[in-house]
């Protein structure tokens, strides 16, 4: 009877203990999982000016996040009170990749200077931009790509009259097989 | 006849074990009169001598001149402000050695410009340098610590406070400097970063990640208001 107990007392702490340690496990995925959300940054180096609140990494660096990539040889993270407010990455030029779901044609952009608004999904590319979207290329002084919406938007520069340019890439005809109405 | 014959062959006898031991024995003298040159006596001025008063004062300097538990001190800049304030566990002090040893040291360290720093770690060494990058340069205090290192800012809100984790550090309180070229975790509201070395400007609240041969700086930004650096 009392073996009986004790195996009782043996069998449900070591329930208790697998419970705890199974909850224990899943929190840590789940905050894993919220933090993958966030934006990952690389570089040689970095300084962070805590009277700026901002952060610059210099040297070959590169900014990722979920399907998303941004290179460059400078980026500037501009913070506020509670949130990353800018993230300015400029290059030689700076490039920009965004993984298409269901296409094999990513998104790809260059510019001078990429700037990503992270509370908008908003990116601004100025200086030589260029971006290639299922095959179709814009070009011009200022492109503006909404992330989350894949829109673009493209605008000239007055000052210095240069236009938007634009290049479709028209999917070839696939050939009519139906023979012609009599 | 038989007698003289007896002496004679005795006294042969002792004449064949005698020259041996006689000839042993000047071998051994000889030894022990030659000079050695191992022994001969130096020129050295620390070994005329009082070589035994050398080491005495060697082993004396790895001795702490005082010792001391639960201690706080404070120390001042050349202007009479708090420069910073150490307590600590335990305190060893080696008086000929210019060194301090202490465990647990607490740190607080005060600029004009940014909320006290709070350092902490398992051990400290502070003794008395000079900076390596200014020439001639006067002996200022320099602390070295080791040992789950944590760097904290004294911050009302927890939007702007720092934390900055590391096994070892060196500060210069006159120049208002931390550094390290060991491996570092640096935690924000908004953002958790790694790097091999850190420059802090405790002046200023500036963080520089150098540039390592072996490692890359790596931040995590928390984007969309999530803050987890704290």
């Amino acid at each position: 009877m009392i073996e009986s107990t004790i195996l009782r007392h043996w069998v449900l702490a070591a329930a208790f203990t697998f419970g705890l340690l199974h909850a224990l496990s899943a929190r840590a995925e789940a905050s894993t999982a919220h933090q993958s959300n966030g934006l990952t940054i690389e570089g040689d180096s970095a300084v962070f000016l805590q009277a700026q609140n901002s952060i610059e990494y210099s040297g070959n660096v590169i900014a990722f996040m979920n399907g998303m990539r941004i290179n460059g040889d400078r980026v500037l993270v501009q913070m506020s009170d509670d949130r990353v407010e800018r993230i300015t990455t400029s290059g030689q030029p700076a490039s920009f990749w965004q993984e298409q779901p269901d296409t094999t044609d990513d998104t790809t952009a260059r510019a001078e200077t990429i700037v990503y608004l992270p509370s908008s999904g908003l990116l601004e590319l100025s200086g030589g931009a260029s971006l290639i979207q299922a095959g179709n290329e814009v070009r011009s002084a200022l492109i503006r790509y909404n992330l989350i919406e894949r829109q673009l938007d493209a605008r000239g520069d007055k000052e210095t009259s240069e236009r938007v340019r634009m290049q479709l890439s028209i999917p070839s005809r696939a050939p009519d097989t139906t023979p012609p109405a009599p | 006849m038989p007698e003289p014959t007896r002496q004679a062959d005795t006294n042969h006898t002792l004449t064949g074990w005698r020259a041996p031991v006689i000839v042993l024995a000047a071998l051994l003298c000889a030894l022990l009169l030659w000079p050695n040159e191992g022994n001969k006596p130096s020129s050295s001025a620390a070994l005329k001598g009082d070589g035994d008063e050398a080491r005495d004062n060697l082993f004396a300097s790895l001795k702490p001149s005082s010792t001391a538990t639960q201690v706080t001190w404070q120390v001042f800049s050349e202007s009479g402000a708090l420069s910073y304030e150490v307590s600590a566990l335990a305190l060893e002090q080696f008086q000929a050695l210019q060194l301090m040893k202490v465990e647990q040291p607490l740190i607080r360290m005060t600029t004009d410009q940014q909320r006290p720093w709070l350092i902490q770690a398992a051990l400290g060494e502070i003794s008395s340098a000079r900076n390596p990058s200014v020439n001639k340069s006067a002996k200022a205090n320099k602390l070295d610590l080791r040992g789950n290192v944590q760097i904290t800012q004294d911050q009302n809100d927890p939007r702007h406070a720092l934390r900055l984790f590391t096994p070892q550090l060196s500060i210069f309180p006159s120049q208002q400097r931390a550094v390290t070229n060991e491996p570092v975790v640096v935690r924000h509201a908004q953002f958790i970063t790694t790097s091999h070395g850190l420059d802090l400007n405790l002046k200023t609240g500036t963080l520089s990640f150098a540039e390592s041969d072996n490692t890359r700086v790596v931040s995590k930004l928390f984007l969309n208001q999530q803050s987890k650096g704290t």
